[in-house]
């Protein structure tokens, strides 16, 4: 190993930050699907509960760290790579999808998580979601999805209501904001959930279906950026307005589905899902038929 | 008024220089030569030293592509003219074109002339008239070591000394008929005997064909009258020229042995004209027609055509009788001229 | 240009639908087969659809050949009006073969054979009349020309009549008669009835009936070296001229076992590359200038991540969407710098069909071995153009070998981004066992951590350029032609046009003008030392490309001390010999 270099000590990620979890957490065993490296994010930041919640569901699912890669944009989201003890790549603002898809298209037994905030997955990279919903190719997609532009210091998101002050709309967002648990239903994505950065528990649950499910999932988590916005996503204001999923609500009908995404409630769980070839199926299956072997 | 659109049929002595005053006369009018050998402008006169090798092919042309271009005139060479229809004043193309004119100069020349007697097996001859031919000619001239001359015109003589010359044996058939643009006599056939004689050759002269038969690939026997039979490996026919009218024949032209035009040149048609070894042209002092044959006629007649097309009357008027040492034979011709 | 009777230019023009490149496909097809060397480059209409202009265009040789050549020798109308338009490309003796007897007379200079030059040969054949006795339609005019050609052309009829089977071997057996006899029509009818003028003469030679070569564009051999190489994601967005590359691949592929997909953008597309590249699978994606523009930043990634990925870029006319069916050299500059920061990656670019073969080989080595995106300038002439290649005989061990240095085993933690001597860090993929790590587009430190201090930065940033280095001094290719010793002229030039170069070069030294090239097919990094014992041995030096402003010229001249000329050409067509040889001759004399 070479010199540590002077300018590494300022590196937070250097400073393994394993220590800092107390005996409960490393018995768990979720520390198997954690890194050395200390997230960089800011402390009460929702992406802790996500990371845990994340973390349970690797290991709920014995997923092979040697076979987990995961993929992220750029932004506070893209960062998540770094904390995860498998393999991982954290590539260019707003093309995960593409990255994530080339991977698991030549390594179909790997568990492929594409990661990304709502600026990269609905603003820049928008334009990939509805193309890898299309192929339906087996990775879980998770949008971090805080209505801003963290990492940049608080600009206005995609998601970001109308009328709220940011630093690029500091008259208020003259824009509508995208819902995109209804965009993912209108794609036509096979698997389409949500989940709250403040319910690790439930996340856990979420995540482990989405992994488990064959195709593309795409998993909406509402998280707050505490540094950024303290008016629209904050913890007080959500943990209470969650709705549970309907009893009756019937996962394959897409009507309905997209009725609970609009009815202006934010229901915690799994909203659609069914059960279509993916990718790599249709593949098998085109070669089976035109009789293409290999 | 549309555009004046002078074509010349022809990309002889006579087709040239008719182009050439008709441009010097008119510098806006589309001028256009048709000709329908491929190669441009060249001195016909010298091909029998073409195909022995005396001279190569360029210093066959008179003139290159450079000079129609500089002068606007359009070349078309390789190109037929089959038809011609006179009163909607458009020329019929072989490879089926159709090209307008507003005047029009006849300027075909001739072709080789075959006796009818020889009819029968017309195609065992070989003729020089053309470039083409003499090409063919000189392709097949290493494999020849005889051959058989018939006919009794200038370039038969001509062309007979350059063979020998060539070491190649020759045989003279000589044909009473075939004198052209001679008339025979006795002065002319001793003149003829004694210079082919000294060249090398060797002289039938009272004697005709009968039958001539292709044995194989350049062989041939020639049988004659008096029951002779002789091999040979080309049989050349040389019965001089006359003009070449096939295609205008039902155009409305009048056409008797060439075409028939006033001492102007002009047919009766208002527009169209003819010049050169094609032309049969009238003499008012003769009250008759005569033909002229020949570089330096064709090359006079072209230019008083062109002169009349223009809208200035030129009169063509019988050239001289010139006396010339043609190859050791005293020739007395109003057609013939010595060209280098 | 007739450079040899047996050395000779073939344009068969007609209505898109004459089927003018399909007849030249037939007659590359027989000429491969009887041992000669062909290039066949077919002109576009302009316009997608109609009935526009289609001009098959191909040279014979007997000699290896390195450009399409710049006059035509011969001539095939099959259609008058488009023909016309061809005639200003004859050579002073072409020769001209069209159609004798149309459906009915043309309109004055409607007709081709009007307009033959003195000089040129016009041979008028009837070739409808003699496909409707064929085929009883004028359909087979172009297969009833290949007849002609072939009597006219002294060449073996037989070998047609093999090719005309090959190329219908799909449709049913009387369309394969029908054709034969169209072709026989068209031979028999040559051989009694035409006095042949020009010059134009194979004289029956066979040289060698069993060649293993076959006939390629350059974009087929890109994707057959793509198959050879055990590709696996082909990604890609269609873009002319690269798309072929695509649809073979979406053909040829998935029986071996890869996979094609066509993404929404090149974006995405590079994104996959990328991808399969990080999970250690080989990758390609093909694209031209527009596309390349929007990979940029995933080529950049590449660069920071160290993630080998192979991108061919086919240039055509630019800037912007530009001269899509056009020629053009012009992407030098974002091939070898585009992106931000000091990103260094290797550019390749092919002279010939068979080095788009090799280098697209070369390309995936290259890419493993250093751990880096690798770019391959082909271009539109090169895309589109066909020639004879023996698979068997490619060597790519000419320019080197490359083998992957795959990190061992150990125990943690794993250094993705060690500092080495090469540059080169062993490398792990995921699925590998204990060897995590994340890459990462950000600076980054050995292990892959983000870090942005200054000394880490140099440190990680000279480790990337030393690779550069290390495959400098690796590439075995020194890219010199010609004589040795002291060169009047020293030409250097890139890609397409460095067969039109060699073919100067040749020529000028018949004319005693002594001179040689520099013909790198690695164009960045740059080969500094071969450049700089090239130019001293020059008095002069000349840069070749198809650009405005000399792209590579400027890439080399900061390298060297010695003033580049530029010969710098955007006409939208491949840069000829002659152009080269008449302004050199021009300057020298
Ligand atoms: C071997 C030889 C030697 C000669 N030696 C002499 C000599 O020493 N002295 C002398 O004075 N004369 C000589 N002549 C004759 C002289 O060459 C001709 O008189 C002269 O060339 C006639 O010129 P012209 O323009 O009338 O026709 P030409 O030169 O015959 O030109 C007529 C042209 O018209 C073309 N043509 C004809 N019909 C058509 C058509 N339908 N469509 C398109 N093109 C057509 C012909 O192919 C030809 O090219 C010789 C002739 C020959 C063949
Ligand atoms: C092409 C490009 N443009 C802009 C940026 C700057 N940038 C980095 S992250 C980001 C926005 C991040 O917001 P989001 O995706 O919502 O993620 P968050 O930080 O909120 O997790 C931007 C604009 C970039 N990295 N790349
Ligand atoms: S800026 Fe916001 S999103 Fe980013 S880490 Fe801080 S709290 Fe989280």
């Amino acid at each position: 190993m070479t010199n540590q270099r002077s300018d590494d000590n300022n590196n937070p990620l250097l400073n393994s930050g394993i220590e800092y979890f107390s005996d409960e957490v490393k018995r768990s065993g979720i520390m198997n699907y954690r890194s050395t490296a200390l997230p960089t994010w800011c402390p009460g930041c929702g992406y802790y509960g996500i990371t845990h919640g994340l973390a349970n569901a690797l290991k709920n699912l014995h997923v092979n760290n040697n076979n987990l890669v995961i993929v992220s944009g750029i932004g506070c989201a893209g960062r998540y790579p770094f904390f995860v003890k498998g393999y991982g790549l954290h590539g260019i603002h707003g093309r995960a999808l593409p990255i994530a898809s080339g991977i698991k298209m030549v390594r179909p037994e790997f568990t492929v998580l594409a990661i990304g905030g709502d600026g990269d997955g609905l603003g820049i990279g928008g334009g990939h979601l509805p193309h890898a919903i299309r192929r339906n190719i087996d990775i879980t997609y998770i949008l971090f999805d805080n209505a801003i532009y963290g990492l940049t210091k608080g600009q206005a998101s995609p998601t970001t209501p109308f009328g709220q002050y940011t630093k690029t709309t500091p008259y208020g967002n003259p824009e509508k904001p995208l819902n995109p648990i209804l965009i993912g239903l209108a794609y036509g994505a096979s698997f389409v959930a949500q989940g709250f950065a403040g319910f690790p528990q439930d996340l856990t649950i979420v995540f482990q279906e989405a992994i488990q499910h064959k195709g593309f999932s795409f998993v909406v988590v509402t998280t707050p950026c505490v540094t950024f916005d303290h008016a629209n996503i904050t913890y007080q204001r959500f943990r209470n307005i969650w709705k549970k999923i309907p009893e009756d609500h019937d996962k394959q009908n897409l009507a309905n589905a997209m009725a609970l995404a609009q009815d202006g409630n934010y229901y915690n769980g799994i909203l659609f899902q069914d059960h279509r070839n993916a990718w790599h199926d249709v593949q098998q299956s085109i070669r089976k038929n035109t009789s293409i072997t290999k | 008024m549309t555009q004046k659109h002078f074509v010349i049929i022809g990309n002889g002595a006579a087709g040239n220089r008719a182009a050439d005053v008709l441009r010097e006369g008119d510098s806006h009018a589309k001028i256009t030569i048709i000709s329908d050998e491929f190669f441009h402008f060249y001195y016909r006169h010298r091909l029998k030293d073409f195909i022995v090798g005396n001279i190569d092919e360029t210093s066959l042309t008179v003139r290159s592509s450079e000079y129609y271009h500089d002068k606007h005139i359009r070349l078309r060479l390789g190109q037929q003219v089959i038809k011609i229809d006179l009163n909607s004043q458009l020329l019929y193309l072989k490879h089926m074109e159709l090209v307008r004119y507003t005047h029009l100069l006849l300027c075909t020349g001739g072709k080789p002339r075959m006796p009818e007697i020889h009819y029968r097996y017309r195609e065992h001859f070989t003729s020089m008239i053309t470039l083409d031919d003499a090409k063919h000619m000189k392709q097949q001239l290493p494999a020849v070591k005889r051959m058989i001359v018939v006919g009794g015109d200038l370039i038969s003589v001509q062309i007979t000394k350059r063979l020998l010359n060539a070491g190649i044996e020759v045989v003279f058939l000589v044909d009473r008929d075939a004198f052209w643009p001679l008339t025979f006599s006795d002065v002319i056939e001793k003149d003829f005997n004694r210079a082919l004689r000294r060249a090398g050759a060797k002289i039938i002269s009272d004697d005709a064909i009968v039958n001539i038969e292709k044995l194989g690939h350049m062989a041939y026997q020639v049988r004659t009258r008096s029951g002779e039979n002789l091999e040979c490996n080309l049989v050349g026919g040389f019965f001089g020229l006359v003009p070449q009218v096939d295609f205008l024949v039902g155009s409305g032209l009048d056409i008797d042995r060439g075409i028939l035009v006033d001492e102007h040149l002009k047919t009766h048609f208002d527009n169209v004209y003819a010049a050169g070894d094609c032309a049969q042209v009238y003499n008012p002092q003769l009250s008759n027609y005569w033909v002229s044959i020949g570089w330096g006629n064709a090359v006079k007649l072209g230019e008083i055509a062109a002169h009349n097309m223009l809208g200035s009357p030129d009169t063509a008027i019988r050239p001289p009788i010139n006396v010339l040492d043609y190859e050791g034979i005293e020739v007395k011709t109003e057609w013939w001229q010595e060209v280098s | 240009m007739i450079q040899a009777a047996d050395d000779i230019v073939i344009k068969i023009c007609g209505s898109a639908g004459d089927g003018s490149i399909s007849a030249v496909e037939i007659l590359n097809r027989a000429a491969a087969l009887m041992g000669y060397h062909i290039m066949n480059f077919d002109a576009y209409p302009a316009e997608i659809r109609g009935f526009g202009k289609s001009v098959g265009h191909t040279r014979i040789s007997r000699s290896v050949l390195l450009t399409t050549g710049k006059y035509t020798d011969c001539l095939v109308a099959l259609d008058d009006v488009h023909a016309i338009t061809e005639l200003s490309t004859m050579s002073k003796r072409g020769v001209l073969i069209y159609d004798s007897k149309p459906p009915q007379y043309h309109q004055e200079d409607q007709a081709v054979a009007g307009f033959i030059e003195p000089g040129m040969i016009g041979y008028g054949i009837p070739l409808r009349e003699l496909s409707t006795i064929a085929v009883r339609s004028s359909r087979s005019r172009n297969i009833v020309a290949l007849g002609v050609l072939a009597a006219l052309l002294h060449l073996q009829a037989e070998y047609f009549e093999t090719a005309i089977r090959k190329r219908f071997s799909a449709k049913p057996e009387t369309v394969i008669d029908n054709n034969i006899n169209a072709f026989r029509l068209g031979f028999d009818y040559t051989l009694q009835n035409v006095n042949k003028y020009d010059e134009l003469d194979f004289q029956h030679h066979v040289y060698s009936s069993n060649r293993d070569s076959i006939i390629m564009s350059g974009n087929e051999a890109a994707a057959r070296a793509c198959l050879d190489a055990d590709l696996r994601l082909y990604a890609g967005y269609p873009i002319t001229p690269a798309t072929r590359i695509m649809e073979i691949l979406a053909k040829e592929l998935p029986l071996k076992g890869g996979f094609v997909v066509q993404t929404e953008d090149e974006i995405s597309a590079a994104g996959h590359v990328v991808g399969a590249g990080f999970a250690g699978a080989r990758s390609l994606t093909a694209t031209s200038g527009p596309g390349i523009c929007l990979m940029s930043e995933m080529i950049n990634l590449a660069v920071m991540a160290e993630i080998p990925s192979v991108f061919i870029d086919s240039q055509r006319g630019g800037p912007s969407t530009g001269l899509p069916t056009k020629t053009e050299q012009s992407d030098f500059n974002i091939a070898a710098f585009g992106g931000s920061g000091d990103s260094p990656r290797p550019v390749l670019a092919p002279t010939s069909v068979p080095e788009c073969y090799l280098l697209t080989r070369i390309a995936f080595d290259l890419a493993e071995c250093y751990q880096t995106p690798v770019i391959i300038l082909m271009d539109f002439f090169l895309s589109n153009r066909f020639e004879d290649i023996d698979l068997n005989q490619l060597n790519s061990n000419v320019f080197g070998r490359f083998t992957p240095q795959t990190a061992p085993l150990k125990d943690q933690p794993y250094l993705r981004f060690e500092v080495t001597d090469t540059g080169i860090s062993p490398r792990a993929i995921p699925g590998m066992e204990n060897m995590f790590h994340t890459v990462t587009g950000l600076e980054h430190d050995e292990r892959g951590f983000p870090n942005y201090g200054k000394a880490n930065h140099l440190k990680m940033t000279a480790k990337r350029h030393k690779k550069m280095e290390t495959l400098v001094r690796d590439w075995q290719e020194t890219g010199t032609f010609g004589p040795e010793g002291q060169l009047d002229v020293g030409f250097i030039s890139w890609g397409s046009s460095v067969g039109a170069v060699m073919e100067a070069i040749s020529l000028l030294n018949d004319q005693n003008i002594h001179s040689g090239g520099f013909f790198p097919r690695l164009l960045s990094p740059l080969q500094t030392s071969h450049l700089e014992v090239f130019s001293r041995r020059c008095k002069r030096i000349i840069v070749v490309e198809m650009n405005y402003t000399g792209q590579y010229a400027n890439y080399l001249q900061v390298a060297i001390s010695k003033r580049m000329e530029r010969f710098t050409r955007v006409d939208a067509e491949p840069i000829s010999s002659e152009d080269i040889v008449n302004w050199i001759i021009k300057d020298e004399s």
